[in-house]
């Protein structure tokens, strides 16, 4: 009958499958690692048979395929340097991180090893999920002689330092050389003021024309909502976005207001794409990011270390400016973005980790394969012995310009993911027409109350 | 007449074929980027490829760290094949203490079977991660096969008590006669009628747990154990560039045993029951 | 003890049948469920805080948040719309195949594809290139003069690309309509045909009496669905819920709450909220069963 031949089948599969993964699975690997759970296990044997402390950490990060070969490949390099460590990697993709980090965390089961950026940061600080890092500074187990104080800090959350940095970057403009050239039109200036700035975009606008499929191409991208420029621009008037004990913005109505006012004005008058237009592509990144696509002249207010990897995908020449100045009141305002390194607070073996994060900030052969990845290193010394691929010193050289000149910047709150949600949202409102810049402003301050309280 | 017929025929034909172009052109796209060079991906839009080529079926088979898709073939297919035999196994035997027994607090239990379909995964994800958290069974492959064992798939269950509704007691009635029991009526006459219903089951089993990210990526983290829905997202990142190519590579492979699984097995039910056993 | 034995003898071949699936209830289904529904009455933040706060959740969802709102508006009309034209497709569809086309098993096989596809990782980029600015449907469009807009980007449109993305996906109703056909005994056609019963009459006299158990189960399990919809919205909006939250399934906005706000106890509210829907709804289609689906038992 035929139901009995279905059977059959499936049996013969699930037969053949547990031959071939049992086989596939024991060859050239080592028996602690065929039924890892995830744990720490002390005292496990390695293959040469000798017995010693063999401590395993766990460390996920985020990526693509090219970044998983080179972290695997990074953390082969340290555990050479430090054979009684081992580190169980857990490669994932961006969103898929978080997903994991959450589940984890709340099932009582975090890794050792915790990467974050500034968005993360206060929330699992904040609930008691990061060790503080203080300690292993102090007595020179994380070695930061060789960062600047600001640089310290990036991880500093009131008052104590939880992270460190493993990489920074500034918000820039990216500016499209190339493009701007082929039209004949004058580039910008490093450094403009924000009327110098307005004129400049709306003298280049109509000089723009259209791409070589006839899409109207528009000096700007469209940055409402992200957090980089909107801080800056605040910062300039001496807020941060959040008051100190983070129940609270640190803004007020008129300021947000001039914000989405200004950029509104630039909406209309063509100098950024309209709503629909950036609905669809704006949401789109790297080679098929408006960038890319010539959709735009310049990119506002965008991580300085997305230069190195865009560059890799995009044939026109792409260069720094700085975001624009406000000389009538704080000069330059922009704050330092990148990923952090922690240890979790759970952790059963936090030296270890501290070792793992020490090599990263401070082993140049490490660091020169890591190639400032995440963003530029804060070690100085490094940064001097190394002779850094012209993007990268581009950006290198940028980084240190802003760190230079901008005043020291806060930690986000815990709750702020559903404030910058919520302007996400305001952004999109207006720009639609559905609501009222005055509407959109209120919105924002009562979800504001909503959630920071 | 036979003129008329045989136009009207053909008008079928002329939809149902228009049809379902319209309804794969998405795959086609999808076959045809994968033999295009990753550069040209999204810029030529063409369905048929202006330049060809194989590359992203031999990067995209390398896999993630050093583990290439052979093992994450390998560890799905086992996934999926347990997870087959558990729900027909589980699901059929629930379905027909639903459907032909008479027990106590059966409209209750019924009732609650339906509710465990209808309350959002998201929510019951971290109280059950806690569980298998402390069973110690994290990066292991039992969270995704033990449910299957214990019917947890109330879809089927629901789906098998429906067929099982539609068939007539006078068999069942007959062996009671004779002085059969339950479970032998339940082997000897429900589960060979019930057919159609169990290779449904099996190829939604087969479907959805190939299929599915969101159990794997919660409960596995090595590599070396990752399926292939792991796998291919893996190739893609919003930090950097996605590895299109290799995705759309990998995805295609990855519909072949799927498909070839539809394609045996529905002709099962193409086949159709033996009308005989009925009338005996 | 008598109770006990009578208990005994009446249920005992159903607790033969019923035990796995039993404990898998119990353990996979009951204990989470009884702890998400006390979650729902605290601020549970994924991490560390765990405090009683009563019906908060629940009264700052109807009474202070228009995300909500929205949230449910886009996934009524999402069920409303969607879960009738796949029924109405993949039945006409399974007809139609039943009827014996050369190369059935072709075209059947063509339709289930996209089911296949339906969850992928691509299936974002796959959509946009059929209703994207530049995708297929405004290629055809233009082959009338008319010029189409972006519509996955489209507020007003993006949820009826996701409504089109689950109508495409008709395969796999259809397979189960398809198998419930076959299911009907051909002596029955045979014999009515005797009797001088024609197509028509046979379909609706024989056919869809005897497939009303299996529409029945398409349609509750489809809106079932429907209500649940995640993954489509989640990798075509990014996880944000669209231009203007115009594809905020509901489920959606829950994984919002709880994996991005950090809002576990307001998202297991929302989670039980959306059961209590679901099984009113639910319920409904059982009470009116009664009327219209026929079972041979």
């Amino acid at each position: 009958m035929r139901a009995n031949r279905w059977w059959l089948l499936v049996a013969v599969v699930l037969v053949i499958t547990t031959f071939l993964s049992a086989c596939g699975g024991k060859g050239g690997e080592t028996a602690s690692e065929a039924k890892t759970d995830g744990q720490s296990d002390n005292n496990a044997q390695n293959q040469s048979g000798r017995t010693e402390n063999l401590v395993e950490i766990r460390f996920p990060w985020w990526g693509n395929v090219e970044r998983h070969e080179r972290y695997n490949a990074l953390l082969d390099m340290f555990e050479k340097h430090h054979p009684h460590i081992r580190v169980i990697r857990e490669p994932l993709s961006f969103n898929d991180y978080w997903d994991r980090m959450a589940t984890q965390t709340a099932g009582g089961n975090p890794p050792d090893v915790l990467m974050f950026t500034r968005g993360q940061l206060s929330e699992y600080v904040s609930r008691g999920a990061v060790l503080a890092l203080d300690e292993f500074i102090a007595n020179g187990v994380i070695d930061m002689s060789d960062y600047s104080e600001t640089a310290r800090n990036i991880g500093n959350y009131q008052g104590t330092i939880y992270m460190v940095t493993i990489g920074m970057s500034a918000p820039a403009t990216f500016v499209n050389v190339d493009l701007l050239n082929r039209k004949g039109i004058p580039l910008p200036k490093y450094e403009m003021t924000w009327d110098e700035f307005t004129d400049y975009l709306y003298e280049i606008a109509p000089q723009l024309g259209e791409t070589e499929d006839g899409r109207k191409i528009y000096p700007l991208s469209d940055p409402t909502s992200s957090e980089a420029p909107i801080s800056a621009f605040m910062r300039q008037r001496g807020y941060e976005l959040f008051t100190d004990d983070g129940k609270s913005l640190g803004f007020g109505k008129e300021d947000l207001y001039e914000w989405f006012s200004y950029w509104q004005r630039l909406r209309e008058d063509g100098i950024i794409p309209p709503a629909d237009i950036w609905a669809e592509e704006g949401g789109l990144d790297w080679e098929q990011g408006p960038i890319a696509t010539n959709r735009i002249a310049m990119e506002f207010g965008r991580a300085s270390n997305n230069l190195i990897n865009l560059q890799q995908v995009v044939e026109d020449n792409i260069d720094l400016i700085r975001i624009p100045t406000d000389p009538s009141r704080i000069k330059y305002g922009e704050i330092i973005m990148g990923a952090n390194m922690g240890i979790s607070a759970h952790s059963k073996h936090p030296e270890a980790v501290a070792q793992l994060i020490n090599f990263w900030l401070n082993d140049l052969e490490f660091n020169k394969l890591y190639n400032n990845d995440h963003g530029i290193t804060g070690n100085e010394r490094l940064l001097k012995e190394w002779d850094l691929p012209p993007t990268t010193r581009e950006v290198a050289d940028h980084l240190q310009d802003v760190l230079a000149t901008i005043k020291p910047q806060k930690q986000r709150p815990p709750g702020q993911t559903a404030f910058f949600n919520q302007l996400s949202r305001s952004h999109e409102e207006i720009s639609f027409g559905v609501k009222s810049i005055e509407q959109a402003v209120e919105d924002v301050f009562r979800e504001a109350e909503k959630i920071l309280k | 007449m036979p003129y008329r017929k045989s136009r009207s025929k053909w008008m079928i034909y002329v939809i149902v074929t228009a049809f379902a172009l319209v309804m794969i052109y998405p795959l086609l796209w999808m076959i045809s980027s994968s033999f295009k060079p990753q550069s040209i991906i999204f810029r030529d839009m063409g369905l048929w490829p202006t330049s060809f080529t194989l590359e992203n079926y031999k990067a995209g088979w390398r896999g993630v760290s050093g583990i290439s898709f052979t093992t994450f073939y390998i560890n799905t297919l086992m996934i999926v094949a347990l997870a087959i035999i558990g729900n027909i196994l589980t699901c059929s035997m629930a379905a027909y203490a639903f459907s032909r027994i008479d027990f106590t607090l059966k409209k209750t239990l019924f009732a609650a079977m339906l509710a465990t379909i209808m309350l959002p995964y998201h929510v019951v994800l971290i109280p059950q991660y806690m569980i298998f958290h402390q069973l110690g069974w994290i990066n292991t492959y039992y969270p995704l096969i033990v449910p299957k064992f214990l019917a947890t798939d109330a879809f089927f269950i629901f789906l098998m008590v429906q067929f099982i509704r539609g068939l007539p007691q006078e068999l069942d009635q007959a062996a009671i006669v004779d002085g059969c029991n339950p479970i032998q009526i339940y082997k000897r006459i429900t589960l060979p009628l019930l057919q159609p219903a169990l290779v449904t089951t099996s190829i939604f089993t087969f479907i959805w747990t190939w299929n599915d990210f969101f159990s794997q990526l919660i409960y596995i983290s090595t590599p070396r154990l990752f399926t292939i829905s792991l796998g291919l997202r893996m190739f893609l990142d919003s930090e950097g560039t996605s590895n299109w190519g290799s995705m759309f590579a990998m995805s295609t492979l990855s519909l072949v045993p799927v498909f070839l699984f539809f394609i045996f097995f529905q002709r099962l039910i193409i086949d159709g029951i033996s009308t005989s056993g009925l009338k005996g | 003890m008598p109770v006990i034995k009578k208990l005994w003898a009446k249920n005992k071949y159903a607790i033969f049948f019923l035990s796995p699936w039993f404990v898998g209830v119990m353990v996979f289904g009951a204990i989470p469920m009884l702890v998400s529904l006390y979650l729902s009455f605290t601020n549970y933040d994924l991490i560390q805080n765990r405090t009683w706060v009563g019906t908060a959740n629940y009264a700052e969802m109807f009474l202070d948040d228009a995300r909500y709102k929205k949230a449910v508006m886009v996934t009524l009309k999402y069920v409303f719309f969607g879960v009738p034209l796949v029924l109405a497709f993949s039945l006409s569809v399974a007809l139609l195949l039943n009827r014996g086309i050369r190369g059935l098993s072709v075209y059947r096989a063509v339709y289930y594809i996209p089911s296949l596809l339906g969850g992928s990782v691509a299936i974002a980029i796959l959509w946009r290139q059929v209703f994207g600015r530049d995708g297929l449907f405004n290629q055809v469009l233009a082959v009338f003069g008319i010029e189409g807009t972006s519509w996955i980007s489209n507020p007003s449109y993006a949820l009826y690309t996701l409504i089109a993305l689950k109508v495409w996906q008709f395969g796999s109703p259809m397979v189960i309509f398809l198998a419930g056909l076959r299911q009907i005994p051909r002596d029955v056609y045979e014999s009515s045909s005797i009797d001088g019963a024609g197509k028509i009459q046979q379909f609706f006299t024989i056919t869809l009496p005897l497939l009303t158990p299996i529409i029945f189960f398409n349609m509750v399990m489809q809106m079932i669905n429907a209500f649940q919809a995640f993954t489509q919205a989640y990798v075509i909006g990014g996880g944000s819920g669209g231009p203007l939250d115009s594809i905020l399934f509901y489920t959606l906005y829950l994984y919002q709450k709880a994996f991005q706000e950090f809002q576990m106890g307001y998202a297991s509210a929302m989670a039980w909220m959306l059961l209590a829907i679901i099984a009113v709804c639910t319920a409904v289609l059982f009470l009116t069963a009664k009327k219209w689906v026929y079972y041979e038992s």
